[in-house]
């Protein structure tokens, strides 16, 4: 498997290891460097593959927050490996998840080659761009979605502005729960400064590395719409703070966040959570100066949707140097004829590296993928086929 | 029937709930146990069992003591003008390992943590305040953890005790001496390149 030629700078995951993950008990796959097609009925456990890789590239899973749902049931403890090959040479990425039976919490160890290391060692080592069925909402749904989609790269790609992403978060929780507190039975007011001043400063460093990754991905979104359609059609992206700043620098963004928590802190204090800050930033899409939101027909937002993940799979590509390893699930058979075929001819021509791909139903139209592999998942178990 | 009596799987549950002891080390610890003569157990036990009943905290800093004052608060050759504030009592024999600070300590027993319901009135604010307003203090050094709840106790320190006249410190946030700069967190070195002082 590592031995494969490929024409480019790539990464790929080979043999993959899943133990005591979600509805695995114990599986091992070995995956092709180019195509692969994961198939099988539903809740079988093809998405729960593709969250596994991901769980492990990203060392935390993007479909959710606690931990200990990653675990067989009944089970007190998970692990994904994968053995990655790279340019630079082959490495086994793993991790793990323990919960303390007394305590019900779970820890994660990550190890690299077999020796532990911190969990961010594990960040960027194989960078992946997933695409899932939500994601095709990312036009006209809430920022929530959009806003993942920047934390993914800025997770991934800017080891620093993770840091503050993770600190951000952290604050957050507390901050609310004493505003929270505040609303309840006014106690601890003098503790908010405090937390409002950590809030801005690693607040800010989020949404200045933010905005600066739109003002990257924006031309890149917009040469990609010109690839998937013939309308000619100007695409935008503009990161919107919820403070209103330009999110330039990182000084001057903080004391204008600062500012904006003083000035609704008693709507804080009247709704007990923090009301500005970049959990509630957005990125503004717009076609040919029009919100596509509104102004864009279903399909040329199906267009957009799929011209970001483009941009971002381009924009890894850019940074790293190395195709990204790209999952769809269940997305090709939400897409009409000409959209599919456009989206696989472009991914095939080198948007991504590795291509894992779910689906309920026979796909066609892969024919431009060499060495295609398939694989079907049935309760837990998968079958090369 | 259980396979092991009854007060073996006591000891082991008990050494379970210890911090850093997993199931396997409790079952080890507790086996040793039952190798070793009896009167290491009589030991071990007597020790624990006098724990409480000797040692309370200090009534000036409430760092741990046998007496009514700790042995650094009863140190005549300490520096009662400056006092270090910290969150534990583990950590004043961290800042004490070091050597650098001859000044006496406040353990506050905690961060502010409203997650975990800890506000202001559940840390020793009001009893660091009395200290400060009735002596001799001129400097207070913060040294809370750099975590979160760690920077948003030391600002509210800090706002707090400015207007008793003193000097508010805080520790500088830097590169740990002795390790590599390549394998310092990306916080860890924005922070020591924000707080860089000249040569």
């Amino acid at each position: 498997m590592t031995d494969t030629i490929v024409s480019k700078r790539s990464c790929a995951i080979g043999r993959l290891r899943l133990f005591r993950f979600r509805n695995y008990v114990e599986a091992t796959v070995h995956l092709g460097p180019s195509l692969n097609v994961i198939s099988g009925r539903n809740a079988q456990g093809k998405t729960n593959l593709l969250e596994a890789v991901a769980t492990l590239t990203l060392t935390r899973s993007p479909r959710t927050g606690t931990a200990s749902d990653l675990m067989h049931w009944g089970d007190e403890q998970c692990l994904v490996e994968a053995a990655v090959s790279r340019s630079g040479g082959d490495s086994v990425l793993a991790v793990r998840f323990t919960r303390d039976p007394g305590t019900a919490r779970v820890s994660r160890a990550t190890s690299v080659d077999g020796k532990p290391c911190p969990a961010r060692r594990l960040l960027g080592v194989c960078p992946v761009v997933l695409f899932w069925p939500e994601d095709l909402q990312l036009v006209k749904a809430g920022p929530e979605g959009r806003r993942r989609l920047l934390d993914a790269l800025l997770t991934q790609l800017d080891p620093r502005a993770a840091a503050h992403l993770l600190r951000y978060r952290r604050i957050l929780q507390q901050r609310n729960a004493l505003l929270h507190r505040l609303r309840a039975d006014g106690h601890g007011a003098d503790a908010l400064p405090g937390f409002s001043r950590e809030l801005a400063h690693h607040g800010a460093r989020v949404a200045v590395a933010r905005a600066r990754l739109v003002t990257q991905l924006a031309p890149l979104a917009a040469e990609a719409l010109g690839e998937l359609s013939s309308g000619g059609e100007h695409l935008s992206l503009t990161y919107a703070p919820s403070h209103g700043g330009s999110c330039s620098d990182d000084d001057t963004t903080e004391q204008e966040l600062s500012a904006a928590l003083r000035d609704r802190r008693p709507e804080e204090l009247a709704r007990g959570v923090t009301v500005v800050g970049p959990h509630r930033d957005d990125v503004e899409i717009g076609l040919d100066g029009r919100a596509a939101r509104t102004a864009a027909s279903q399909g040329q937002q199906r267009s957009i949707v799929l011209a970001c993940k483009l941009a971002e799979m381009r924009f890894v590509g850019r940074s790293t140097g190395t195709a990204p390893v790209v999952m769809l699930d269940d997305v090709l058979s939400e897409l009409d004829h000409e959209r599919r075929g456009r989206l696989v001819a472009l991914l095939a021509a080198g948007a991504a590296g590795q291509v894992l791909i779910t689906t309920t139903e026979t796909l066609t139209g892969l024919d431009g993928f060499a060495g295609a592999c398939r694989y079907t998942v049935q309760s837990g178990t998968v079958r090369e086929t | 029937m259980p396979l092991v009596p009854e007060a073996v799987e006591r000891l082991v549950a008990e050494f379970g709930r210890l911090p850093g002891v997993g199931p396997k080390t409790a079952q080890r610890l507790a086996f040793y146990c039952l190798r070793a003569p009896a009167e290491a157990s009589a030991r071990l036990g007597a020790a624990l069992e006098s724990l409480h009943a000797a040692v309370h905290p200090c009534a000036r800093c409430f760092f741990i003591a046998d007496g009514e004052l700790c042995a650094i608060c009863s140190d005549v050759r300490r520096d009662a003008t400056q006092i270090c504030v910290v969150e534990e009592p583990l950590d004043v024999l961290a800042v004490e390992r070091s050597g650098e600070f001859r000044g006496i300590y406040h353990v506050l027993g905690g961060a502010l943590s409203p997650m975990d319901g800890i506000g202001p009135d559940e840390l020793r604010v009001v009893e660091l305040e009395r200290r400060v307003a009735g002596g001799d203090v001129r400097e207070v050094v913060i040294a809370t953890d750099p975590d979160v709840e760690g920077e948003a106790t030391a600002f509210y320190l800090g706002e707090r005790l400015a207007a008793l006249g003193v000097i508010v410190s805080r520790l500088a946030h830097g590169l740990p001496a002795g390790a590599d700069l390549e394998y310092a967190d990306e916080l860890t070195l924005a922070r020591a390149f924000a707080g860089r002082r000249a040569l």
